[in-house]
């Protein structure tokens, strides 16, 4: 009976397996969208939050910890774009950097205003209280790692890729938000949901 | 009839189970090992950097691609030579087949960073950050199979060893472990 029951499981899983080899067609054309460049994407991104675009770019650099970001850089031109994973990409292999590619995404705005950097503040402090703690527990060096910060939830939404330490650009960013008349930063990504290489 | 012999299932189910999530199990605990850890290492990558001295040719304001394979040449690196391009009039990143090096031109200097596929835990890692959806229905059916495993586990024995004797005083020190870091660190508000 047992020997019945297990090969009815099997069996479930195959069938179940088997039925989902139809997935979606991959669509080779990626047209009928906004092509924005790396060097006009600053610029023109506010008309696009939310809506799908294609964009193309040198890929200048992916992050080495999570891959979930990678940064579009145009060699002639100036700019450079944020490109974070969406649902169906896992991550970006670093193997990408010094490729070109094509990228097709949604347009995601991040606002960042006093309150922002408020609250990235309080959770680098919490996390540099938390560190002090874990050192004077364990009694290891490491203080000038530790000095960075830079990876809380506030601060890598926030990484434009420049790694600076992350009281250095929350001072900077609130330098500029002094000097802009909105009183908020906006920062564009695309929230890539497909890619690819183009050829070389 | 018959009665229902629940034992001779349970242990039969676990110990199959077993068998079929033997790959899973350690894939998840290399790559939750490995993702503890992160502040620590990268998982993913080896990566070495460092700074060297390099000669460059006397008109350096823009250079070719030959010119950038003969730096490269300098530092044992020329076979690498993928790509480059000029982030500023001062420098030039070089892509190259594993990293990348970005030479100074005022300072006649070069950071060179090599990047290797950390062996193992890069593989167990791409599959711990859920790649498909299907992977991820599949790393539930896991989560539920290991449920019923430690389920399962608890009535394998009976007598001396089982639940009810030294079983039960054991599956209780496990418990309390999480329970007790829970009230500490919990009751310091973190």
């Amino acid at each position: 009976m047992y020997t019945r029951f297990m090969f009815i499981i099997a069996l479930s899983v195959l069938l179940a397996s088997c039925g989902t080899r139809s997935d979606k067609p991959q669509q080779e054309d990626i047209s009928g969208m906004a092509v924005l460049t790396v060097s006009d994407f600053d610029s023109l991104a506010g008309q696009f939050i939310g809506k799908e675009i294609q964009i193309e770019g040198l890929v200048d650099h992916v992050c080495r910890q999570s891959g979930k970001r990678m940064f579009l850089v145009q060699p002639e031109g100036e700019g450079r774009v944020k490109v974070v994973t969406g649902e169906t990409i896992p991550s970006f292999d670093v193997a990408l950097e010094g490729n070109e590619v094509i990228v097709k995404g949604i347009v995601d705005e991040l606002r960042v205003d006093e309150q922002y950097l408020a609250e990235w503040e309080k959770e680098l402090k919490d996390q540099e209280s938390a560190e002090k703690q874990e050192v004077a527990g364990s009694e290891t060096e490491g203080t000038e790692e530790h000095a960075e910060g830079s990876h809380t939830g506030l601060g890598e939404q926030a990484d434009q890729g420049t790694h600076n330490p992350a009281w250095d650009q929350i001072a900077e960013y609130r330098a500029q938000i002094a000097a802009s008349e909105k009183g908020y930063l906006s920062f564009y990504s695309v929230i890539c949901s497909e890619f690819k290489q183009k050829a070389n | 009839m018959a009665a229902f012999r629940w034992r001779r299932w349970n242990n039969a189910i676990h110990r199959d189970f077993g068998y079929f999530f033997f790959g899973m199990t350690v894939i998840y605990a290399l790559s939750g090992i490995a993702l503890n850890h992160i502040k620590d290492w990268n998982p993913n990558y080896i990566i070495r950097n460092w700074e060297t001295a390099v000669s460059l040719p006397v008109t350096s304001t823009y250079l070719s691609k030959d010119q950038v394979v003969d730096i490269l040449d300098q530092i044992g690196l020329k076979r690498e030579y993928k790509k480059h391009y000029f982030p500023n009039p001062q420098t030039v990143k070089v892509f190259l087949d594993h990293g990348s090096a970005i030479i100074d031109l005022s300072a006649s200097t070069a950071f060179i960073e090599t990047i290797r596929r950390r062996p193992v835990f890069n593989q167990v890692n791409f599959l711990h950050y859920n790649p498909t959806r299907w992977w991820t229905w599949f790393s539930d059916i896991y989560a539920g199979a290991l449920a019923l495993l430690a389920i399962t586990g608890l009535f394998v024995l009976r007598g001396k060893n089982g639940i009810t004797r030294r079983g039960a005083w054991i599956t209780v020190a496990g418990i309390l472990i999480p329970l007790i870091f829970l009230f500490i660190y919990k009751g310091k508000g973190l």
